[in-house]
């Protein structure tokens, strides 16, 4: 190595270290930065587990819903939350549901696995 | 009481996605991450959204960080990446940018010696690659082989940077000694 290249590759040395010295955030301004990454995030956990809430609520209304004519006929008794009476098709409901059900689950999965 | 390292945040953020043990890892390398970015860029703002990225792109990949090196290296080689993915995107406005670097640096050189030792001035004059390396290499104290690692250079591709971006630096401001 020449002469030149040492001076210079001290010159670029010192060039770093006088800069790093400058290179410091005040506590306001990590903060506000911290802020701007976590406000995101937070936002992102809160609708995430939201959406799963509503979903495991509407999972559990409609697992419920098609277990009531089965415990019709085990207690042997239609009259029980008597489903025939009411003019709902209810196969129409239940099965659309949970097929809705099934694909928003399918797509947030999707989204988690792209997420990663 | 002990305050948790690295690591043991890492683990908590990866299986119950803690997001103050995150905070806590924002907090330590938010300075690290935005002041690489800031050398590699130049520009402040641009910067700053591209640390914010990293940061929530951290988040996400963490389940993908192995604990085998170090956190800090995983978080400027995903800052490296993003920085040069905006710089394709970008390709226009940041040629612009460059070229105003440049002009700038064209002025200074020409005219008298400033006071301070602006270190933007100097790095405007080398290219991405160049710059990443001098800066991995001078400022953060890397050693040639972590810094192939972190930029994916071949090692000697990372040393003709380095070597090539001091004389670089040495040719375009005249520099024959120490200042």
């Amino acid at each position: 190595m020449t002469d030149n290249n040492l001076s210079n590759e001290a010159f670029i040395q010192q060039l770093f270290q006088q800069n790093a010295e400058q290179q410091t955030f005040s506590h306001e301004n990590s903060e506000a930065f911290v802020d701007t990454v976590m406000k995101p995030l937070r936002r992102q956990l809160w609708l995430r587990t939201a959406v799963l809430s509503v979903m495991a609520g509407l999972s559990s209304l409609i697992l419920a819903f098609q277990l009531v004519p089965v415990i019709n006929i085990l207690s042997d008794s239609y009259n029980w939350l008597s489903f025939q009476t009411i003019s709902i098709n209810w196969e129409l409901v239940l099965i659309p549901g949970s097929i809705a059900i099934l694909g928003m689950t399918f797509l947030l999965m999707l989204d988690h696995s792209t997420d990663q | 009481m002990k305050k948790p390292d690295d690591k043991e945040l890492i683990a908590r953020v990866i299986a119950t996605q803690d997001t103050q043990a995150f905070e806590a890892l924002v907090w330590r390398n938010q300075h690290l991450v935005r002041n690489w970015l800031r050398q590699l860029s130049g520009d402040i703002g641009m910067a700053d959204d591209l640390a914010q990225e990293t940061f929530i792109k951290a988040w996400s990949k963490l389940h993908t960080f192995r604990g085998e090196g170090n956190f800090r290296s995983w978080l400027m080689k995903i800052a490296y990446t993003n920085f040069l993915q905006a710089k394709r995107q970008q390709f226009q406005q940041y040629r612009v940018l460059q070229e105003a670097s440049q002009m700038e640096a064209d002025k200074d050189s020409s005219g008298e010696e400033s006071a301070g030792l602006d270190l933007q001035k100097y790095l405007a004059v080398l290219n991405t690659e160049e710059r990443a390396c001098l800066i991995l290499n001078y400022a953060y104290g890397y050693s040639h082989r972590e810094i192939s690692i972190l930029t994916e250079l071949p090692l000697g591709t990372v040393k003709s940077n380095i070597r090539r971006g001091t004389v670089r630096i040495r040719d375009k401001f005249n520099i024959t000694g120490t200042p």
